[in-house]
């Protein structure tokens, strides 16, 4: 990947570049030429860079706007726009929270795809697709379901397409830990896992969150639930909300969806894989989709402490 | 009893979904999911038919006074969630009814017609949220973005 340098951009930051991820043009530029060269590696994952200047949403990152601060330091201040986003003496954390605002940027801006606050994992050439926000246990559910062999696409936004099926958003997965949350970020290949890179249908719609005690005895839920709980963790449902239901009619009218509290992450990974191959196998035994055609004891959900993964 | 329902069509979207119906309704903001037993109900509520008529649609596991009692009941969860072009006033000892309509419904293992109703969230909405994750950037920009309309409105 190279860095486009504007020569002629503006004085205060004339050092920048452009990059377009799902349809969205962002440029971000600054008045430092080493710091142009580490933005490439904070931009949004399936980022392209571009020739443009037209761009709507614009970033900036100066060093030393002012002046050097009393210590003598150097000082960041990150723009969107002209609007101040921080102000900081450290480059990494200027750095990290760009990133985290192009990546904001991308979902909601992003279009024709709808973003999605969901994990997603690729299964049998389908996705396992888990709506929800932060601190719902998304991440910790998705870890597993790659480390039991699933292909990485997010733990953070499922991106579904028109047709209403799911894209890979595949950064690092960003784990909690210690007793403040301490961010820390794992690849899925450091889990013995593979990333995604093709556009599948959801096989397998969860709608769950951890609880210490709880017992997974999940309930299937009907369809228009299941557009229900998308449309509910969308990133900004206000932005296209017809479009959006309509995308996910589409994405749920092949899938079946559960929805209940979960124990640990590891006890229900194996379960939901196993959940879709029955579906997969049931699904080419009928030859033809399942929607509304499955109850609770054909799956035998109501009874999940029988279950052994295979 | 002639009162006719009718659903209000303007800013609301209907999208069928397998045998459930789900709404936006612009006006309010807000997207509504109506079961396999309450979308029948919603879809004839076109002000050509009477509560009693409409009845007639619904299955036969109730006699007539308990699905005319089945579509008072889903009418009033229309008219609260304002899908209806006109408040409804149901008829008198509805809580009564409604109790040994659900007490009936349980035994025979008949679908109750339900309609769910979410807000639809704004990035600020999502950054408000204790379990939101964005902090303050989306939250900026749906404020740039409010504030820009709020500009251009007046």
């Amino acid at each position: 990947m190279s860095s486009i340098i504007v020569a002629n951009g503006p004085l205060l930051a004339p050092f920048s570049i452009a990059f377009e991820c799902y349809g969205t043009r962002v440029g971000v530029s600054t008045n430092e030429a080493t710091i142009l060269d580490s933005l490439p590696a904070h931009l949004p994952v399936k980022s392209k860079l571009i020739d443009a200047s037209d761009l709507e949403n614009k970033f900036t990152l100066l060093t030393n706007e002012v002046a050097r601060s009393q210590e003598g330091t150097d000082t960041y201040s990150l723009y969107d726009g002209e609007c101040l986003v921080l102000s900081t003496g450290d480059l990494a954390v200027a750095l990290k929270q760009l990133s985290r605002e192009l990546d904001a940027v991308v979902a909601l801006e992003a279009s024709p795809w709808v973003f999605v606050h969901a994990g997603v994992v690729g299964w049998q050439a389908g996705a396992i697709v888990i709506p929800g926000r932060s601190m719902t246990g998304k991440t910790s559910l998705v870890a597993a379901l790659v480390k039991a062999g699933a292909t990485y696409y997010s733990d953070e936004y499922a991106v579904f397409d028109r047709q209403g099926y799911v894209h890979a958003f595949p950064k690092p997965l960003h784990f909690r830990t210690g007793q403040r949350g301490e961010p820390e970020k794992i690849s899925a290949e450091q889990l013995g896992g593979r990333i995604g890179t093709t556009a599948l249908p959801v096989t397998l719609l969860v709608s769950t969150c951890y609880e210490a005690q709880a017992r997974w005895r999940p309930e299937l839920i009907e369809p228009g639930q299941a557009v229900l709980r998308l449309f509910d963790n969308t990133v900004d449902a206000l932005r296209r909300p017809e479009g959006a239901i309509e995308i996910f009619a589409r994405a749920v009218s092949g899938c079946v969806a559960i929805s209940g509290p979960r124990p640990s992450s590891e006890q229900v990974a194996p379960l939901l894989l196993a959940l879709c191959d029955r579906i997969h196998h049931d699904t080419s035994a009928e030859g033809s989709k399942l929607q509304g055609g499955l109850d609770l004891d054909s799956l035998s959900l109501s009874t999940p402490n029988e279950w052994r993964s295979p | 009893m002639t009162y006719k329902p009718k659903v209000r069509r303007d800013e609301l979207t209907i999208r069928e979904v397998g045998q459930e119906l789900v709404l936006y309704d612009a006006r309010h903001q807000c997207a509504h999911r109506l079961n396999k037993a309450a979308a029948p109900i919603l879809q004839a509520s076109d002000g050509t038919r009477t509560v009693d008529q409409i009845a007639l649609l619904l299955s036969q596991d109730l006699d007539i006074k308990e699905r005319s009692e089945l579509v008072w009941m889903t009418l009033q969860d229309l008219s609260q969630a304002d899908l209806l072009t006109a408040a409804i006033i149901p008829p008198g000892n509805s809580d009564r009814t409604r109790r040994n309509l659900l007490h009936k419904a349980a035994m025979i293992g008949l679908a109750l017609p339900v309609v769910e109703s979410v807000i639809a969230q704004s990035a600020k909405a999502h950054a408000s949220d204790p379990k939101g994750h964005w902090d303050h950037s989306d939250h900026r920009r749906w404020h740039d973005r409010h504030d820009w309309n709020d500009r251009h409105d007046h």
